[in-house]
């Protein structure tokens, strides 16, 4: 039984709300009980749901689940945690996201691909952003790269963040790559030579996934450039090398 | 970013480099770690005063009056 903090008298669940509250004096708990109306609708276990065992609801009352893992709990879980007899909070949200990769919709592969672009969006973003919206774009990014279907839907679901977010943050990504992409990969190399706000926190193998080039080659002319500008001044550079057309060849 | 301090960026790139064309004004301010598109670009020289620009079929080149280009 659960008891009150301020008199130490029984606590109640009044109808229809999540709160416990104190019969003797009216306080009410911290402590929020999970509805059960979410998962007597799983069509997977249509039998009624009952809690018979007081265990079961009471390790579920004691813990604080953060609320992006608590609204993907379903009948499944549920079981799986009464069955392995499981306390503590860490190893409960361990499952639920086991749960959920589970049910992904995005191959292994494709987010094993997308994460090698995760640098990449960082620097763009002004690393600003939780890891799951990096990923998301990640993979959207990587999809589109390789003409591969995705919907901004089935990202955000599979990461469990919203999706308008989602896609805001992909169009703020692909407004400011769009500058460099549109660039000759030369250019690029001399902005990470000059040491440019954004090129000086990429490295060469992120610059071969932007311009899709070999990395092998690219290091190669890296390495030849870097010499030609080593003793010369970066406006030199800039007005010489990266502005070829400049009060020329009109 | 604001407006007059983009508009000042953009004179004194067309007095480093006297005559270009917007990409290459674009190349110069990304160097300088200033972010903007080819096209916002050509909107702000054609009203600025004091700059002129010739159209060619191929390309439009920028230049400050008193360079007389």
């Amino acid at each position: 039984m659960l008891k009150c903090d301020n008199c130490g008298e029984e606590l109640k669940e009044i109808n229809n709300s999540k709160y416990l509250v104190c019969i003797q004096c009216g306080f009410v708990s911290n402590i929020i009980i999970f509805s059960t109306a979410n998962f007597i609708k799983e069509e997977e276990l249509k039998q009624k749901f009952r809690r018979n065992n007081l265990y079961f609801s009471k390790t579920f009352l004691k813990l604080k689940i953060p609320l992006k893992y608590k609204n993907k709990i379903n009948n499944k879980i549920l079981y799986q945690i009464r069955d392995k007899k499981i306390k503590s909070r860490k190893e409960i949200i361990k499952i639920i996201r086991n749960e959920i990769k589970d049910n992904s919709l995005i191959n292994k592969k494709t987010i094993k691909e997308a994460k090698k672009y995760i640098n990449i969006i960082k620097v763009f973003l002004n690393y600003s952003g939780i890891e799951e919206i990096f990923l998301g774009i990640a993979i959207i990014f990587y999809c589109k790269r390789n003409n591969v279907n995705i919907s901004f839907e089935t990202v955000a679901k599979f990461l469990g963040i919203s999706k308008n977010n989602l896609f805001r943050r992909y169009k703020e990504f692909e407004k400011r790559i769009k500058l460099y992409t549109n660039l000759n990969f030369k250019k690029a190399l001399i902005l990470k030579i000059i040491g440019q706000k954004r090129f000086k926190n990429l490295s060469l193998k992120d610059i071969s996934l932007i311009y899709n080039k070999d990395y092998q080659r690219l290091k190669k002319t890296y390495l030849r450039l870097y010499k030609k500008l080593k003793s010369k001044s970066t406006e030199e550079i800039i007005k010489d090398f990266l502005v070829n057309y400049a009060g020329g060849g009109i | 970013m604001d407006s007059l301090y983009f508009k000042a960026a953009l004179y004194k790139s067309l007095l480093e480099l006297k005559k270009a064309t917007v990409e290459d004004i674009a190349a110069y301010l990304l160097a300088k770690g200033i972010e903007a598109t080819p096209q916002k670009i050509s909107q702000y020289l054609i009203k600025m005063p004091g700059v002129k620009y010739k159209r060619l079929s191929y390309k439009t080149i920028y230049f400050l009056e008193e360079s007389n280009a």
